[in-house]
């Protein structure tokens, strides 16, 4: 049995997350769904489980039109997810999770352990039957794969007719994640039908009949891979390539002008063989003045690199050296002092409190500076004096400075973050962070947010930007360094800036 | 600042803000409604000497509670104030009785009580022991240690009549001295709250610990610091309960732990829903004053009054949750 996702589009308050997606998922294949943080994946995946219902559009089963109001509706009606963050219970064993919720019981009371078991084993044997997985031994004495396995068939538990597997090799070390691909296969030869979201395109391409790729919400291909003929570049190009999408904010390919660096210009980070866990630069130069963008496909570290340049401890071995001097493994508040400043991503877990007003969330990184010593006490004319200065220098629309922060919009949140680093501090920081600089910002407000970034390396601030937008690099860097793998690729000057180059530096494709 | 107040235009979202209005000043209004209802059903409320009666006996409370305020505004609690407020109350006249002078003896209890809320905070930020069951395996440890160090007596006889006058005297024969200790520490500590950069930090740390971390602001010193001020305040207390009982008891604080917790909670009601206070806390602990007082008056038996007091937490702490994510481990 099918299930047709007809010009689904879903609108978050300010946000398309879906714009008339139309997809169609067939028993027995395994359908791939591919894109860059913020394409909509997440969002796809939750009106097919129930757990988000569309703005517009249609959910048809074999011809019929359903409606999923709630997850259970979904699994009600054959639709299962095995989510990307584990959903098991750690103390209980393989068969006792697989059959949570549904425990065979005898007496009316007891939960009849045999039988559980039991169901466990048979659901296995039926689905995996070359497949041995200790299902009688508590899921966290398991190996990640295992645990996998488990969640996969408690989801077929409940006999569904479609499997959504979110990134489920995410979490896996890369030895475990073969023998899954394996299992997924046997499901959809067994007449599943499958749907895969991954950020490993090649683990896509290996596995998948057929493959949607989204961009910004849109759905921006359909490829037919019966034969495993779509390539990696082929989807990269596709899932970044914004030019092909129809979008006016075209990158101009080729000519860009280039701003001119004072030939003296002081060494603000100067980074050589800087690794943590899941990032490796060999080596990194950024001077005052000059604004370095990273792009790489999700996971492949820049993000990682570049928060490590304000939180030191989380690189485990290299040199940095930060104004000349070697920080080693400083603090954060260390990099503050040294004057470094980070505008974090996920600005509402890792930037605010969302108690807080506009006012005290500007505040809360140079409050000190308008406060008198040596008690600290605060001079609240003097505080609100700068919220007001920095509420019109950076042009932030709010009904006043005492509004709380979550009332703002996301481009006027993302200048109060921007702004905390200028609190009674302006040209203080000589390093600026930028993790996702926009993400969920309109784009009038996306425009002045380039500005900004801009304008302080303008002032004399090294800045470094980590996206995922191409075209937002394009428009900030003053050159570009792919990363890769975890690692540092390849290093792309501003006048050879184009869509096709950066997608090549990104997959890898030497030219 | 002084500006002229320029009214507000009419926004779309009036309604909600009549909802959080009605939020904010409900447990005022209780306050009031309590008051004038004593005021006006018993002839021995509304008289100058019961009401400095009343905070008289809110003193040790309130010092408590704002204690836990500290604590709470970095998302901290502090299960082991009662027994603090014990160890300290027995620790004091123990050591005078011992022949310690006056000064030093205050002193040695308050370095006790300082010294828990240390051993708490380092359970809690260098071990990573969540503070509810830190603080809960503390307080039984002292209420073992109280125990011990008095022999299950309560410790009188030799204290000096200065110590006592702590407890005893009057400002000018009005002001009780508790009261004005009470009025001292919740004027300055809400000064230190509301106006200077540690109480900013402290409700920053409270609020969002990644974010506090991001920009800079020492994490693990503000969550030690509530503890440990949550643990002196006690102790502060303490020696007022002592001095004041004339006497060191072996279970003197247990009560404050629950009431002071119900202070807390009725002023995270009001003010800043959802934030503990200090000022909300003052209220609370006044709320449960008067209804404790005004109870008595009535002639209404304690376990009724403990009865009352339950219901009305319920009640506060389900304001606070429906309207703000009210988050305590």
């Amino acid at each position: 049995m099918s299930i047709v996702l007809e010009n689904i589009t879903k609108q978050w308050p300010g946000t398309l997350a879906l714009d008339g997606v139309s997809i169609e998922i067939v028993e027995g294949r395994v359908h791939g769904i591919v894109g860059e943080n913020g394409a909509g994946k997440t969002t796809l995946v939750s009106i097919l489980s129930g757990a988000v219902q569309p703005t517009a559009g249609t959910l048809s089963m074999a011809g019929q039109p359903v409606a999923f109001e709630n997850p259970a509706a979904a699994v009600a009606n054959g639709v299962s997810l095995v989510s990307q963050e584990g959903s098991l219970v750690p103390h209980l064993t393989g068969a006792e999770n697989i059959c949570l919720g549904f425990e065979p019981v005898k007496s009316r009371f007891f939960i009849n352990r045999r039988e559980v078991q039991r169901q466990a084993e048979e659901l296995a044997k039926q689905w995996f039957p070359d497949t041995a997985i200790a299902l009688n031994r508590k899921v966290d004495e398991l190996p990640y794969a295992d645990q996998k396995v488990i969640e996969i068939l408690r989801a077929l538990h409940s006999r569904p007719k479609v499997l959504i597997l979110d990134e489920p090799t995410a979490t896996l070390p890369a030895k475990e994640k073969q023998s899954l691909w394996t299992l997924i296969r046997q499901l959809s030869d067994a007449g599943m039908a499958v749907v895969l979201i991954s950020h490993f395109l090649q683990e896509v391409i290996d596995l998948c009949d057929e493959i949607t790729v989204l961009q910004d919400g849109r759905k921006v291909s359909h490829l037919s891979n019966a034969g495993h003929e779509v390539t990696e570049r082929q989807l990269i190009d596709l899932m970044l390539n914004r030019g092909q999408a129809g979008n006016q904010h075209r990158l101009p390919d080729g000519a860009l002008t280039e701003r001119t660096l004072a030939a003296d210009a002081e060494i603000v980070v100067d980074i050589e063989g800087w690794q943590g866990e899941r990032f490796h630069m060999d080596g990194l130069k950024v001077r005052s003045g000059e604004i370095v963008g990273l792009i790489g496909l999700t996971g492949s570290g820049h993000f990682e690199f570049a928060q490590s340049l304000f939180e030191p401890r989380l690189a485990t071995a290299g040199r940095y050296r930060f104004k000349s001097k070697d920080v080693g493994r400083a603090s954060v508040r260390d990099m503050k002092r040294c004057g470094a400043a980070l505008i974090p991503d996920h600005r509402m877990i890792n930037a605010m409190i969302g108690d807080w007003t506009v006012r005290e969330n500007m505040s809360m990184a140079g409050i000190q500076e308008t406060s008198l010593k040596p008690f600290g006490i605060v001079q609240t004319g003097r505080e609100r004096a700068e919220t007001q200065r920095l509420i019109k220098r950076l042009n932030i629309k709010t009904s006043s400075a005492e509004t709380k922060i979550v009332e703002l919009s996301g481009g006027n949140k993302q200048k109060v973050s921007v702004a905390k680093w200028q609190f009674a501090s302006e040209g203080r920081y000589k390093l600026f962070v930028f993790l996702e600089p926009t993400e969920g910002v309109d784009v009038g407000a996306k425009r002045e947010i380039h500005e900004l970034i801009v304008s302080l390396a303008e002032r004399g601030a090294a800045v470094i930007v980590a996206s995922s937008d191409l075209l937002e690099i394009a428009h900030v860097a003053d050159r570009v360094v792919a990363f890769r793998n975890g690692r540092d690729a390849d290093q792309i000057a501003r006048r050879d800036f184009s869509e096709a180059v950066f997608i090549n530096a990104i997959a890898g494709v030497t030219q | 600042m002084t500006m002229t107040t320029t009214i507000a235009p009419e926004k779309a979202s009036r309604p909600m803000r009549i909802g959080t209005l009605i939020q904010k000043y409900s447990t005022l209004a209780v306050l009031i409604i309590l008051f004038l209802a004593f005021a006006v059903g018993t002839d021995r409320f509304f008289t100058g000497t019961n009401l400095v009666n009343i905070l008289q006996q809110i003193s040790m409370l309130t010092i408590v509670a704002v204690g836990l305020t500290f604590g709470f505004a970095a998302k901290e609690m502090d299960l082991s104030v009662g027994y603090v407020v014990g160890l300290a109350g027995l620790l004091a006249p123990l050591l005078m009785v011992a022949g310690v002078p006056i000064p030093l003896s205050i002193v040695g209890a308050l370095v006790a009580g300082l010294g828990v809320g240390l051993i708490n905070s380092a359970l809690v930020v260098g071990v990573g022991v969540p503070s509810l069951i830190a603080t809960l395996a503390a307080g039984s440890i002292l209420w073992g240690i109280n125990f011990m160090i008095s022999g299950g007596r309560a410790i009188y006889g030799g204290i000096p009549a200065d110590y006592l006058a702590v407890g005893q005297g009057k400002v000018l024969g009005i002001l009780p001295y508790p009261a004005l200790i009470m009025l001292v520490i919740v004027g300055s500590s809400w000064f230190v709250m509301e106006r200077t950069t540690f109480g900013r930090y402290l409700y920053a740390v409270g609020g969002n610990a990644r974010a506090a971390e991001l920009s800079g602001i020492k994490v693990r010193s503000y969550r030690v610091y509530g503890l440990a001020l949550s643990s002196l305040f006690a102790a502060i207390s303490g020696i007022i309960l002592s001095a004041r009982l004339g006497s060191g008891q072996p279970n003197g604080g247990e009560t404050y732990l629950l009431d002071g917790l119900a202070a807390v909670f009725i002023g995270m009601t009001m003010l800043r829903p959802g934030t503990a206070t200090v000022m909300g806390t003052f209220f609370g602990a006044l709320l449960i004053g008067i209804m404790n007082n005004g109870l008595n008056l009535v002639g209404m038996d304690t376990y009724v009054q403990s009865i009352v007091k339950g219901i009305i937490i319920v009640i506060a702490v389900s304001v606070v949750s429906r309207t703000t994510k009210l988050k305590l481990l």
